[in-house]
C-alpha cells in the first residue's frame, strides 16, 4: 500500500461513521424485547428521573406511562389512552445520514445486564455518546450522551431487558384513519442551524413543523403564531440562553422545550439534543426579541 | 456497600462531583443500587408531579389586604404547572382573550412521530414522549 | 452578601410564598381547612417576625416559621391529620379534559396522599420540602435545625417507605 493510500485511508477512518453504526441501528430498530428503562437528564433546571415500561416489537416501540401508552416507529405515533386513539403518521420523509463531524468507534465488549459491546460517539476530542449495545439485538442498554465540556446530560439505562417480542403491540385493523401529515414550508426557519440541518417539514397544528438532525440528535422547530400561549411554557418565566433573554425553557427527562416570540411569530423547539449544541442551534435560529432588549442595549451603548 | 442515601442525594443533585462520579460508577456495576434508584426515582417523580392546590378564596384577607395569589415562583410548582400543561395540553390564556393555545403535547408527538423514521433506537426517542 | 438582599414586605411574602406554603400545609395535613388555618397564621408570624428580621438566610427563616408554626397548630388542635380527601377538593384537581385522566390523576395522588400521611412526621416534613416546596438538602437543614446528613437519610428513608406503601396499597 502506497503511504498516499494509507494516508487516505487514515482520514478516512478519522472522518466518517463507521459502517457499523448503521447496521447496528437497522438491527436495533428490528429487535424485539420488553424491559424497563431509567433515563436521568442533569438539566440546568435540576436532575430529572423517570422510570417507564419500555416493549418492542416488528419496527415498532411502546411506552406505557400512568395515563396510556404511545407507539412510535416508522413515522407514525399512536396514542391510546382511556378516552381513545390519536394516530398521527408523517409524509415519506428524507434519508437518515450521521454528521460526518462525528467519529464512531466500536469498544470493549462488556456484561452487565446481558452481554454486550460498546460504541462511542465522538465529536472531535470529545466523547459526545456512548451506546452500551446488546451482543445479540444490538437493542440500545445503556445510552449515556455528554456536554461539550465533559460532563454527562443524559444517563439512560434497561434495569430490566427480556429480549422476547409481543405479537399484539398494535391491532392496526381496529385503529382509526391516521391524522396524516403533509409536507410544508416554513417562511423563517433556515435550512441549517448549529451543525444540524433540516430534512424535512410538515404541517403542523397551528403552524408548520422543521425537522432538524446531525444523525445522533434531533429537534423540530414550530413556525406558529406570535399570539400562541406556549401551552404553558410561557408561564415559566425566560431564561438566557447564549447571551439571549426571552427563552421559555422546560426539561423532562428525555427532551427539552423551548419557547420564544419575535415581533411576527412564535416558536417551539422541541428535542433531544445536549445543552451546548442547543446554544448553537438557537443562535442560529431567529432570536426572541422584545422591548427590554432594546432598553437594555441603549443603556449598555450610552450609559 | 450500597450507596442508600447517596441515591436520593444524587438524584437530587445532592453530591459534590467526585461523589457524583463515584455514585455512577458504582451504578453501572451494581444492580441492586440500579433497582433502588429506580424505585426511588419513581416515587420522586409522583410526589413532583402532585397536583397544585390552589389557596382556597379569601385564606388572607384575615390577615389583610392582600393583592391577589399568583403563581409561586418555586421550581417544583412552576414545573407542575408545565407537567400538567405538557400532559393535558390545556392553553394558558397569557395575552389577553386572543391568545391561540398550544397543545405542547400533540408538539411533541408530532416531533417523535418523525424521528420514529430514522433507523433504529426508537427507544430513546419515544422517551420525549413518555415522562410526561 | 446577604447584606444587598432586599428584606419583602410581607404582602410580597403572601403573593410570592402563599400558594407554596398552603400547598406545603395540604401535603402535610392532607385537609383545606388545617392548610387554610396553617396559611394564616404563618403569614401573622412573618408578619410579626419582618420586623426584627435582619438579612441571612430568609428561605431557612420563612420554613423555620412555617414549620414551628405547622408543629404549633398540630399541637394547639390535638388531632391527627385526617387521610380523608374533601369532596370540594375534586375539583380543585381537575387539571385533564377527559373524565380518565381526571380520574386516573386524583386516584394517583390519593395513593400518594394517604401514604404521605402516614409517615412519621420527620420523614414526611423532609420530602414534602424537597419535594413539594423544592427546598435544598441544607435549607431543609436550616429549617427543621438538624444537620444536612440528617437531612439526606430523611429524604431516602421516606421516599422508600412511600414505595412500600403505594405497592402494599
Amino acid at each position: 500500500m502506497t503511504l498516499t493510500a494509507t494516508l487516505l485511508l487514515v482520514t478516512l477512518i478519522g472522518t466518517l461513521p463507521a459502517p457499523d453504526l448503521v447496521d447496528d441501528l437497522d438491527q436495533a430498530g428490528d429487535a424485539e424485547f420488553v424491559g424497563r428503562q431509567l433515563v436521568v437528564c442533569w438539566t440546568a433546571d435540576g436532575v430529572l428521573a423517570h422510570v417507564t415500561d419500555v416493549e418492542q416489537s416488528q419496527g415498532m416501540t411502546r411506552v406505557t406511562g400512568r395515563d396510556g401508552s404511545f407507539v412510535i416507529g416508522e413515522g407514525k405515533m399512536i396514542e391510546q389512552y382511556a378516552g381513545g386513539v390519536r394516530y398521527l403518521e408523517m409524509a415519506p420523509t428524507s434519508e437518515w445520514r450521521l454528521w460526518d463531524g462525528y467519529a464512531v468507534q466500536d469498544g470493549n465488549s462488556v456484561t452487565g445486564l446481558r452481554e454486550s459491546r460498546t460504541v462511542e460517539v465522538r465529536q472531535g476530542s470529545s466523547l459526545r455518546a456512548k451506546f452500551v449495545l446488546d451482543a445479540t439485538t444490538a437493542a440500545p442498554l445503556t445510552t449515556e450522551v455528554y456536554q461539550g465540556n465533559g460532563s454527562l446530560y443524559r444517563y439512560s439505562t434497561f434495569l430490566e431487558f427480556d429480549a422476547r417480542g409481543d405479537d399484539d403491540m398494535v391491532d392496526m385493523d381496529s385503529m382509526p384513519e391516521p391524522d396524516y401529515r403533509e409536507t410544508a414550508s416554513a417562511a423563517t426557519v433556515p435550512q441549517s442551524a448549529g451543525h444540524y440541518w433540516a430534512a424535512d417539514s410538515y404541517v403542523a397544528p397551528g403552524g408548520v413543523q422543521v425537522f432538524f438532525t446531525d444523525g445522533l440528535f434531533r429537534f423540530s422547530v414550530f413556525e406558529v403564531s406570535r399570539k400562541s400561549d406556549g401551552g404553558g411554557l410561557a408561564k415559566l418565566g425566560t431564561v438566557d440562553i447564549g447571551g439571549n433573554g426571552g427563552y421559555h425553557r422546560a426539561y423532562t427527562p428525555g427532551a427539552v422545550s423551548v419557547f420564544w416570540r419575535t415581533p411576527d411569530l412564535a416558536y417551539v423547539l422541541v428535542g433531544d439534543l445536549p445543552p451546548d449544541h442547543l446554544v448553537e442551534v438557537l443562535a442560529d435560529l431567529p432570536t426572541p426579541s422584545r422591548p427590554a432588549l432594546l432598553k437594555r442595549a441603549w443603556r449598555w451603548a450610552f450609559g | 456497600m450500597h450507596l442508600e442515601d447517596r441515591l436520593s442525594a444524587y438524584l437530587d443533585s445532592e453530591l459534590d462531583a467526585t461523589q457524583q462520579r463515584q455514585a455512577e460508577e458504582h451504578l453501572v456495576e451494581c444492580a441492586e443500587c440500579r433497582t433502588e434508584l429506580s424505585s426511588v426515582a419513581e416515587v420522586r417523580d409522583q410526589l413532583r408531579s402532585l397536583p397544585v392546590v390552589e389557596v382556597r378564596a379569601g385564606t388572607f384577607e384575615d390577615v389583610a389586604e392582600v393583592v391577589p395569589l399568583r403563581r409561586a415562583r418555586f421550581r417544583p410548582m412552576a414545573a407542575a404547572a408545565a407537567v400538567a400543561a405538557l400532559v393535558v395540553g390545556v392553553g394558558f390564556g397569557v395575552a389577553g382573550n386572543q391568545s391561540v393555545p398550544l397543545q405542547l403535547n400533540q408538539v411533541v408527538e408530532q416531533h417523535v412521530a418523525r424521528a420514529s423514521s430514522d433507523p433504529g433506537f426508537n427507544v430513546l426517542q419515544v422517551q420525549a414522549v413518555a415522562n410526561r | 452578601m446577604a447584606s444587598n438582599e432586599a428584606i419583602p414586605t410581607w404582602e410580597q411574602v403572601a403573593t410570592d410564598y402563599g400558594r407554596v406554603i398552603y400547598n406545603f400545609a395540604y401535603r402535610l395535613t392532607g385537609n383545606r381547612d388545617d392548610a387554610s388555618d396553617l396559611a394564616q397564621e404563618v403569614l401573622v408570624r412573618v408578619r410579626r417576625g419582618l420586623a426584627t428580621y435582619r438579612p441571612g438566610s430568609f428561605e431557612g427563616w420563612l420554613w423555620r416559621i412555617t414549620r414551628n408554626a405547622f408543629l404549633d397548630e398540630v399541637r394547639r388542635k390535638q388531632r391527627r391529620p385526617t387521610t380523608e380527601l374533601p369532596a370540594e377538593d375534586r375539583s380543585a384537581l381537575v387539571t385533564s379534559p377527559t373524565p380518565d385522566d381526571v380520574l386516573a390523576e386524583t386516584r394517583l395522588s390519593d395513593e400518594m396522599q394517604a401514604a404521605l400521611l402516614n409517615l412519621p412526621y420527620e420523614f414526611r416534613e423532609a420530602v414534602v420540602m424537597c419535594d413539594v416546596v423544592g427546598l435544598t438538602y441544607q435549607e431543609i437543614a436550616d429549617a427543621a435545625e438538624v444537620p444536612v446528613g440528617t437531612v439526606r437519610s430523611r429524604i431516602h428513608r421516606g421516599r422508600l417507605m412511600l414505595r412500600d406503601a403505594l405497592e402494599a396499597g
